[in-house]
Parts: C-alpha cells; sequence; structure tokens
C-alpha cells in the first residue's frame, strides 16, 4: 500500500537524535527519582518522628491530668491502648510506604 | 514470541520500575519520535528538549497505559501534544520555529548538495507543520489512517486530504530539487 516513491523517500529521510540523547535522558531520569525518593524519605521520617512526638507527649500529658484529676485507673489504659493502635497502624503504613520506595517506584 | 507481545513484556518490565527495559523502549522509539517532534516545531534542539520530557513523562504515567491503544500512538499522541503546549507556550504559531538551516547560506548549500536525505529533510522542513506530520506518521512510522487519526485528532478525511497534499507538495519541491532523477513520482 505504502510502496510508493514517497514512501522511499521519506523512509530515506529519517531524522536521528545526538548520540548523547538516551543517556542524557537516562541520566534526568535517575536524578529525578533520586531526588524525589530523598524529599519523599525526609517527609516520611518527618512524619513518623512527630507521631511519635506527639504520642509520647499525649500519653505523658494524659498520666499527667490523670493524676491531678483523679480519674479511674482504667481509662488511661483503654487510651493508652487506643493510641498505640493508631500509631502502630500509622507506622506500618509508613513502613509499607518505604518498601515500596525501597525498590525504586514512584509512590502516592 | 511476536514483536507485540515482546513490547508488551518490555512495557510490564518498565511498569515494574526497570530501567534497562525503558531504555530499550527509548532506543526503539525515540528517532522516529523525534522526526515527529521536529515537523511541528521545526527545530532540532526544541524537538530534543519536548522529547526528553515526553520520555520521562512515559516513564512515570506507564501504569495508566492500558493497552487500549498500540504503545507507539500512545506515545506519539504524547509527543505531538507536548510540541503543541510548547508552541502555546511561547506563544508561537505551529512552523514559526526557525531552524538555523533555514538561513539562505544554508539553503543555497542543501540546494546545491547532492545528499539525498538531507535534501528531503530540507523540503520536509519547508512543509506546512501538519503535513510533514502526517507525512512523516504515514510514511516514516509506517502507520495506517486509522492510527494517524488518533495521534493527530484529525477526522480521517482530513487525514487522506492532508496526505495527498503532502505528498503532491513534496514531490513538486523534490522535482524542482532534483530535477531528472525522480521524475517518476
Amino acid at each position: 500500500m505504502k510502496k510508493d516513491p514517497i514512501h522511499k523517500l521519506v523512509k530515506e529521510a529519517s531524522l536521528e537524535t545526538s548520540p548523547d540523547f538516551t543517556d542524557s535522558l537516562l541520566q534526568t531520569l535517575e536524578q529525578g527519582i533520586q531526588k524525589r525518593l530523598q524529599v519523599r524519605l525526609y517527609v516520611l521520617i518527618g512524619t513518623w518522628g512527630l507521631l511519635l512526638v506527639l504520642g509520647v507527649y499525649t500519653l505523658i500529658s494524659l498520666e499527667f491530668r490523670l493524676e491531678i484529676w483523679g480519674i479511674s485507673v482504667h481509662l488511661p489504659e483503654i487510651l493508652t491502648l487506643v493510641l498505640l493502635g493508631m500509631l502502630g497502624n500509622l507506622m506500618t503504613w509508613h513502613l509499607l510506604l518505604l518498601l515500596r520506595l525501597g525498590r525504586g517506584r514512584h509512590i502516592m | 514470541m511476536n514483536t507485540a507481545e515482546e513490547e508488551r513484556l518490555i512495557i510490564e518490565r518498565v511498569k515494574a520500575g526497570d530501567r534497562r527495559a525503558f531504555k530499550e523502549l527509548v532506543e526503539k522509539y525515540k528517532d522516529p519520535a523525534f522526526a515527529l517532534a521536529c515537523s511541528l516545531v521545526k527545530n532540532h534542539q526544541v524537538a530534543e528538549d519536548i522529547l526528553q520530557e515526553v520520555f520521562l513523562k512515559v516513564y512515570n504515567k506507564i501504569n495508566t497505559f492500558k493497552y487500549q491503544a498500540s504503545f507507539y500512538t500512545w506515545l506519539y499522541r504524547m509527543v505531538v501534544n507536548a510540541c503543541y503546549n510548547e508552541l502555546r507556550k511561547r506563544k508561537i504559531k505551529l512552523g514559526e520555529y526557525g531552524e538555523p538551516h533555514s538561513t539562505p547560506e544554508e539553503a543555497a548549500y542543501i540546494s546545491n548538495s547532492n545528499d539525498l536525505k538531507q535534501i528531503i529533510n530540507h523540503a520536509l522542513h519547508l512543509m506546512k507543520p501538519d503535513e510533514a506530520l502526517v507525512l512523516r506518521l504515514f510514511y516514516l512510522s509506517e502507520l495506517n489512517i486509522k492510527e494517524v487519526t488518533q495521534v493527530t485528532r484529525f477526522s480521517k478525511s482530513k487525514v487522506k486530504t492532508t496526505l495527498h497534499r503532502a505528498r503532491k507538495n513534496l514531490a513538486t519541491v523534490l522535482k524542482k530539487q532534483l530535477g531528472k532523477e525522480i521524475e517518476d513520482l
């Protein structure tokens, strides 16, 4: 169907990218991935650290308030469990994300 | 295993984060995609920059590719879109990018040149961007009319008329340039 003279001529006139095109592209890609990994790693570590600090602070302040307010002993235990559960969930989620990051794929 | 299956495997490897597979895809499609970008922006450096961005986008968006169309139509569509965006961003109408080799001296050199490839490329460079694009998609990348409509978003009849006009214009330019050598065009 396309075997006319124009076909041959256009085929003849193929254009080529510069010789370093692929290497330069792969280098840019690598740099982009590394940068994105770094940023996301910092965000994850920062969030995790913040959650830990907040969690510990909340637990401490709850116990502190308990002593002042004299609330029943059972409440802080439940609250502590709930908080620890939430923290555990968040940490697991973050760990899973970190594992995906380790495979070099973009996340989120 | 046929080529389509092989390509599917390569794409799956890219989806899994294999950069060597991505390199294979780039090597396979960079030159035809570059020619398409050159048809629209008429400048090799700009076309290469656009292509770099497109391939990075391909890597990041490959998970959204669901094999509803062939990979090359998906890629070429991205290239065409990126070229239009670039031209819009710089408020340049189609084909207004000046390539250094369109200076009078260079044009004179090309008209005296015996290098067929250079002459044809110059002729394509002088053509309207849409015509050069359709011509390259149809003849260089060997897409059929339906695939050309998918890449360009032109109607089937527009592709056919553009192709007819492009063929005629190219033949006229080349006959002038090459004379007897291609009288059968």
